[in-house]
């Protein structure tokens, strides 16, 4: 799940799909963008850990994490 | 069959204040005292769910957690207390509310759903609020009324108390929404998604609820009563005699006694146990207890297991040690990010690591056990090593206790053999241990290297293969050799086919959901232990679990249908009300 590795880092990340641009750490806000599964969506990592956030969400994009539609 | 009872979900009244200074911190414990409360409810559906209903289906209160956690929606909330000095109602209510209102515009069924769930999450929260539970309508029912509503909450559906309700007919939902998961839980009948019953019914209708067959029927006709009441009078036959054998004996017919244990989650439920013809309890699932911000107390966590342990005595009640993800028990550790949670940091691990948590826990068994009926179940032992350590752990604390002027009786302890190192070392565990517990569920999925909810392989999930069936029996024998008993705790137990090979190879004890207890007791009852033990030695020796099934499905398929058990067995296609 997205929000088990954005929420504990330490770098403030977004999460963009379509023009529409969400802080990732709130799951809520990323629940309302409503993305459909299979879209391409963006990340914005900005701090200390931002090279280990973004290799710990390319691979859970990668391994296709099970996640339910909606 | 019953007569309707339309439930309308109340509305909340929420006034805004504006308060002083002085009272700002109150009310932001207030609220962050609430969430903790919430978090707790859910972690026991979650827990409860998991245990009936499988993994899957408890991954949506997972989410809910996660939804409590979201920093947006509580730091707005505590912005609203802090900076705009509003008490905490109005501000759950307006950013609450405002989640709710953007979810339900989005033009999507699934989110429509997510929005249903936040509307739970804000009764629960002005519940938990108010500290006089979930808002709810009272549900001053005749008994057996048949609930009917355009949409039911999780929250409501947990607080109708048994025999208020035989049945629900809701609008809104699908099989998977979470009041359907609950009900199934819960065993109520229930049929969601017939968009406009409530607007139809009137409180003098009657109606049928079928839950299997996904309908209602609304002021039956003689030929759908006459129906109905054949098909309840099969279920009810079934169920009494079952009941009936209450006190008989889970005996083979050539006179073998099998051990029927009940698996239990709650303290609560020890006192029904015995009900259900269980002759003490197999598993004690500890980390209940665990499910909430600051850790129990030793003095909470020996009234829980002093209550479990007086209720049952003189029968035994067997305690597993705290089984959880390190992540859940230690704050500020974030394992939460294990890679590979089945194998990382938790249970025995890091009650190892982390002395003073299994210690709290130890002691608090330890003087619990004031009728000597206590049995201490290790979970996820690897070897030896750790055995010996948890041993150390246990005679360090029993000494400082009767040091300290405590008469402590003797415990048991015995190991869960769910990891297959522990398998290839049975006999010396056997030399060390009073019993050993085989934990099914985990040891299948270490053995074939099969991660169940991972839907890609669930069809990989084989109970039955010779490899499993083969650790067992080695566990078995290593065990007799040494004279301790082996328990099975796992779903295992309640599996008819499985109930044959279990006895076959040998286990003394099967642990299970109380309500299973009857009809295993029955499959026992007729069965012949020469018998099954054949079968157990032939099947061992068969190439894989299709062959496996195949072969016992050929030879007891028919005996177990003729012993009319399918409505004990939490088959849904004997459910009707």
């Amino acid at each position: 799940m997205i929000v088990d590795i954005t929420g504990p880092a330490k770098s403030d990340v977004s999460i963009v799909y379509e023009g529409s641009k969400a802080n990732a750490k709130s799951i809520l806000n990323v629940m309302m963008l409503a993305i459909p599964l299979g879209s391409e969506v963006k990340f914005e990592v900005d701090g200390e850990d931002e090279e280990e956030v973004v290799q710990k969400l390319e691979k859970l994009f990668n391994d296709k994490f099970n996640e339910e539609p909606g | 069959m019953g007569k309707a009872f339309p439930v309308v979900n109340r509305e909340i009244s929420v006034v805004e204040e504006s308060l002083p200074e002085s009272r700002i911190a109150a009310e932001e414990q207030l609220f962050l005292k609430a969430v903790n409360k919430t978090i707790a409810e859910i972690n026991k559906i979650k827990e409860i769910s998991e245990n009936r209903t499988g993994l899957r289906d408890s991954l949506i209160f997972a989410s809910h957690l996660m939804i409590l956690q979201d920093p947006g929606l509580v730091g707005g909330i505590l912005d609203m207390i802090k900076k705009d000095h509003k008490n905490a109602r109005w501000a759950v209510h307006v950013v609450l509310g405002n989640y709710i209102d953007k979810f339900e515009k989005i033009d999507s069924p699934a989110m429509r759903d997510k929005a249903a769930d936040l509307r739970d999450l804000y009764n629960r929260l002005m519940g938990a609020m108010e500290d006089s539970g979930p808002v709810l309508e009272d549900v001053g029912t005749e008994a057996g009324a048949v609930l009917v509503a355009h949409e039911f909450l999780p929250s409501f559906l947990m607080s109708v108390k048994p025999g208020q309700a035989s049945a629900l007919a809701m609008d809104t939902g699908g099989r998977t929404s979470h009041v359907a998961i609950l009900a199934r839980s819960l065993q109520i009948p229930a049929v969601s998604g017939l968009r406009n019953i409530a607007a139809l019914i009137k409180p003098e209708d009657t109606l049928i609820v079928d839950g299997s067959g996904g309908m209602v029927i609304v002021n039956p006709n003689e030929d759908d009563i006459r129906r109905f009441h054949e098909r309840q009078e099969v279920f009810e036959r079934q169920r009494r005699e079952l009941f009936t054998m209450r006190r008989l004996e889970p005996m083979t017919r050539d006179g073998k006694y099998i051990t029927l244990h009940a698996n239990i989650e709650l303290p609560t439920e020890s006192e029904k146990v015995m009900d259900f013809g269980a002759t003490g309890i197999g598993l004690y699932r500890s980390e209940f207890l665990f499910f909430r911000k600051d850790p129990p107390s030793e003095e909470e966590q020996r009234e829980a297991y002093r209550q479990i342990l007086e209720t049952m005595a003189p029968c035994p009640v067997t305690i597993r040690t705290l089984d959880a993800g390190g992540d859940k028990l230690v704050s500020g550790i974030t394992a939460s990010n294990e890679a590979n949670p089945f194998m990382g940091w938790r249970s025995i691990r890091v009650c190892l690591d982390r002395e003073e948590i299994f210690c709290t826990q130890l002691r608090a068994l330890l003087l619990a056990n004031t009728k000597g009926n206590l049995r201490i179940l290790l979970p996820m032992i690897s070897g030896l090593a750790e055995l010996r350590k948890a041993k150390v752990l246990i005679a360090r604390c029993r000494d400082e206790l009767v040091a300290q002027g405590n008469e402590v009786a003797d415990v048991k302890v015995g190991v869960m053999i769910e990891v297959p190192a522990a398998v290839m070392q049975v006999d010396k565990l056997a030399k060390e241990v009073d019993f050993f517990s085989i934990g099914t569920n985990d040891l299948i999925q270490f053995t074939l290297a099969v991660d169940r909810t991972n839907e890609l392989i669930t069809d990989m999930f084989q109970p039955h293969h010779p490899a499993v069936l083969s650790m067992i029996y080695q566990t078995v024998m290593a065990a007799h050799r040494q004279g301790i008993p082996v328990a099975v705790c796992g779903e295992m137990g309640s599996d008819p086919f499985s109930v044959l090979l279990l006895v076959g190879l040998g286990v003394d004890e099967l642990s299970m959901t109380p309500w299973s207890v009857m009809a295993t007791k029955k499959i026992i009852r007729s069965m012949n232990f020469e018998d099954v033990r054949e079968t157990a030695l032939t099947v061992l020796k068969m190439d894989d679990a299709e062959a496996v099934n195949a072969y016992l499905k050929a030879r007891y398929a028919q005996a177990i249908k003729d012993l009319g058990i399918s409505s004990l067995l939490g088959d849904d296609s004997e459910k009707q009300s």
